[in-house]
């Protein structure tokens, strides 16, 4: 990623608790922030951006759409293909590690979780 | 950044007020047996996303107990445990904990006691046991939130120094001479692109692990031996393999650090660390590129870019990003209830401002105007309009509110060993918030009555041809500018010889008191009153329906009961849709100008003192209006106004009846229950809209006024309570009559 790029990120997560505080986090280490809160919203943001994302960040656990349809309806759209996917969140179950990486996430990141560590993953993915 | 902080944590408040209700409503199908896999998510979810927004805030105390709770429900929702009565009901109470857990961290509940939490901590713990008994390692793990501990979210310092995640510093690796390197082989695999991942990244990501001193001194050289010739390339497979040298030891990359880069694709990319010297490498065709990754990391890319699976999709984002999409798609904002209150104080003022401006004419005689009479009654329409819709901004579903007295039923059908079913309707039904807000303990203490007092146990239904479970009804429902709120049970019915006996007993009346069936049936709003013969778990908490009679009353509404022996009770409040405006009949007397509610008002006519008044043996007065008899009311009288009216009458007594004289105006006024009362008025000036301003908070409550208000000149008008009215004046009638019936009998 060119230096005078600005990094834009997608949020997904159904809490707006956190919606705020991954806002502010990401915000304040100067990313563009739009967020969705589901899978379906997230979609729907995901292709309504002009320019498209960076990198997604996506919860879980989630109403109507979790976040492993999510990532598969990411993943079904051949321009969305290579958008990273970092997921966020408290499950730490290794199968569902697994099950999200065969779906095509890119990462993952223990909520709660550390804005140092996130910024890392985003740079960790957006290089 | 402690303001935005503040704001993301009264988010996170807000959203814990959404999802408690949810986890209560997802419990309280549970209980129903409705064990559908949507609503164990749902109550999953309430809790886990509450317990993931205190963890960003570091609340302790509510993470750890959220975190066994969401334990305990993940057993619920894998199917380890089964949804049994007790469970649920295990459930219900830690819903409780966190509840009060989540007022404690927001400063508005008193700190939960430790034991209770401990407590509760055992029950969940035992529901994680039970579901995991099989392989207890994984209890441990998964009830002691040892892993698991919250980490308040710091803003502060996003730089990255060499401290890696753990706080270990790279400087661990000092055994190893300074100068030797550290050489990373990696080759990706197919599947490390379809997970969005990029050898790119991999080598940036490297890049970003020198130290500043040692920027620059990273050689990346990328082995092509793999590179099928043009014709056989695929674009989505991976066919490079890149090799990565970088300075080690003392103050250099260390293998943990390189481990991290490679955390996510450890299983969709070998990768080999090693510290040069220590292997040889064979590198046929190797095309050596020296990575000027400060510089020109774009020289990686074009490199790539053949046989990465990524070329053209990657490329088709513009280098400059435009200002972020605003999310039209979302139909609703969030706004703070204070910026409402504000909204409504000022369309109060702008009513006055209005009716003050409207008066102002009047003086002027420039209302003669019917040019200026339309402008005005335009603008008179727009200020009601905005007023309806401001007031629909507040309004709320009583639904959240019902829905929680499903549980209280519940519980307190449990409690009293009865079989209580609870109906709701017309939950959809809109009030203001502020309303609803104060509705919730009264109709809790109703509902825990009604169970208590008006339900017979199954035996004593099944005795009396009922079926064995009762029935509650709670109904909602708009009426005539009021919202009414009934509770309706099957049950046996107000036992009237009982209450008067206790009432007798507790002196709340006279032992000669002759009492109206609906007098008796008031009796049990009267403070200290209480006819349950034992004291039980659920009314002997110290609060009477006196309480819940006053709580009523300061919300502006009032409390009515209808009971039939052995059928069942109604309890009906009738509340205002608002707290903040009225219509009202401005109306004088003894000088004064009052506010009558509009609602309130049936009709205005004048009668005849000697026609139409009659003075009833006991002295007090009644009216006949249209053939039908109501009980008068002298209002200044009633007020202890000074009575200039009756001055004035006894004037017209003595200097003879005047043609005028003889006429009362009067007010026909009328209750929900449907009692009337005759005002007697000196005047009715003008029909408004009036703001209600709260004459308890600035002075005390007046018996008759329910408010005061400030009208179009300036001059403040106490507002009638048209219904203490009316109940005083009936109960007078009502019970001298009775007396009378009872001598005549004696």
């Amino acid at each position: 990623m060119a230096d005078n790029q600005i990094v834009r990120v997608l949020t997904v997560d159904d809490s707006r608790t956190m919606q705020g505080v991954l806002r502010k986090a990401l915000a304040g280490a100067g990313y563009e922030v739009i967020q969705g809160e589901d899978g379906v919203e997230g979609l729907e943001v995901l292709e309504a951006a002009s320019p498209p994302p960076h990198v997604i960040i996506t919860d879980i656990n989630m109403p109507r759409m979790d976040g492993f349809q999510f990532i598969e309806a990411v993943r079904a759209v051949s321009v969305f293909r290579h958008i990273p996917i970092i997921c966020l969140t408290t499950e730490t179950d290794e199968e569902k590690k697994n099950r999200a990486r065969a779906l095509g996430a890119t990462g993952w990141i223990a909520k709660p979780f550390n804005a140092e560590k996130l910024v890392w993953a985003i740079r960790r993915v957006t290089a | 950044m402690g303001d935005d902080m503040d704001d993301i944590l009264n988010i996170f408040f807000e959203e814990c007020d959404e999802l408690l209700p949810e986890l209560e409503r997802g419990l309280g199908e549970l209980s129903d047996n409705e064990t559908n896999p949507e609503t164990i998510n749902a109550i999953f979810r309430a809790v886990h996303s509450i317990k993931g927004g205190a963890a960003s805030f570091g609340l302790e105390r509510l993470v750890r107990f959220a975190h066994v709770y969401e334990s305990a429900l993940d057993c619920l929702r894998s199917g380890k445990v089964e949804p049994s009565a007790d469970t649920v009901r295990m459930f219900f109470l830690a819903m409780d904990v966190l509840s009060d857990l989540v007022a404690e961290a927001k400063q508005t509940g008193d700190a939960v006691d430790d034991q209770r939490i401990d407590e509760n901590l055992k029950n969940l713990e035992g529901i994680i046991q039970q579901g995991d008994g099989a392989s207890p390692a994984q209890v441990g793990e998964s009830v002691v939130p040892e892993g698991f501990t919250p980490v308040a979210v710091d803003f502060g310092g996003f730089g990255f120094d060499e401290t890696d995640e753990d706080g270990t510093s790279s400087q661990e690796d000092d055994a190893a001479p300074s100068m030797q390197r550290l050489r990373v082989v990696f080759s990706p695999h197919n599947e490390l692109y379809a997970r969005g991942d990029d050898a790119r990244n991999l080598l940036v990501g490297l890049k970003e692990l020198l130290p500043e001193e040692c920027a620059g001194e990273m050689d990346v050289t990328c082995r092509q031996d793999n590179l099928p010739t043009l014709g056989d390339i695929s674009a989505d497979d991976a066919y490079l393999t890149w090799e990565v040298l970088l300075p080690g030891g003392k103050g250099g990359v260390t293998p943990d650090d390189v481990n991290m880069v490679f955390e996510w694709v450890s299983d969709v990319c070998d990768v080999t660390i090693t510290h040069e010297g220590d292997e040889t490498v064979d590198e046929p065709n190797a095309a050596h590129a020296i990575m000027e990754v400060e510089t020109q990391p774009v020289v990686v890319n074009e490199e790539e870019k053949a046989p990465s699976p990524l070329p053209e999709e990657k490329e088709t984002a513009p280098l400059v990003s435009k200002p972020p999409r605003k999310r039209e798609q979302h139909a609703s904002i969030r706004v703070d209830i204070g910026r409402i209150g504000m909204l409504m104080d000022m369309v109060g003022e702008m009513v006055i401002g209005q009716a003050s401006l409207e008066s102002a004419l009047g003086k002027s005689g420039a209302l003669q105007d019917q040019e200026l009479l339309k402008r005005l009654a335009v603008i008179k329409s727009l200020t009601r309009d905005i007023q309806g819709a401001v007031m629909a901004i507040r309004a709320q579903s009583v639904r959240n509110v019902f829905q929680r007295m499903q549980r209280v039923v519940r519980e307190g059908s449990h409690l009293a060993g009865k079989d209580v079913a609870l109906i709701l309707e017309g939950e959809d039904t809109e009030v203001d918030r502020t309303l609803i807000e104060n509705l919730t303990d009264p109709l809790t203490h109703m509902l825990r009555n009604a169970i208590d007092h008006g339900i017979e146990t199954p035996e004593e239904r099944i005795a009396a041809g009922k079926p064995a479970q009762g029935t509650i009804r709670l109904t909602a429902r708009h009426r005539s500018g009021r919202i009414l709120i009934e509770i309706r049970d099957d049950g046996g019915g107000i036992n009237q010889k009982r209450v008067l006996q206790t009432a007798i007993k507790r002196g709340i009346v006279p032992p000669d008191a002759h009492l109206s069936e609906g007098e008796i049936n008031e009796l049990i709003f009267a403070p200290g009153f209480s006819t349950a013969e034992k004291v039980s778990d659920l009314s002997g908490r110290g609060v009477g329906m006196d309480v819940v009679k006053q709580a009523i009353h300061n919300l502006g509404g009032r409390v009515s009961i209808k009971s039939t022996p052995g059928k069942g009770t109604l309890f009906t409040l009738s509340l205002p849709l608002t707290l903040a405006v009225l219509d009202g009949m401005l109306i004088e007397c003894s000088g004064s100008t009052m506010v009558v509610p509009v609602s309130s008002v049936v009709e205005l006519v004048t009668v005849k003192i000697t026609e139409d008044v009659y003075v009833i043996p006991d002295g007090s007065r009644v009216v006949s209006v249209r053939g039908r008899c109501i009980p008068l009311i002298y209002l200044g009288e009633e007020l202890t106004l000074p009575d200039l009216g009756a001055e004035d009458r006894a004037a017209a007594e003595t200097m003879g009846a005047a043609d005028d004289s003889d006429q009362l105006i009067v007010l026909v006024v009328e209750n929900e229950a449907g009692a009337r009362a005759a005002l007697v008025v000196d005047g009715v000036r003008d029909q408004t809209q009036v703001v209600i301003k709260s004459i308890e908070k600035n002075y005390r409550q007046i018996k008759g006024v329910s408010a005061a208000t400030i009208l179009g000149d300036g001059s403040v008008s106490l507002i009638l309570d048209v219904s203490t009215l009316i109940v005083s004046a009936t109960k007078r009638v009502d019970t001298r009559a009775m007396e009378l019936h009872a001598e005549r009998a004696a």
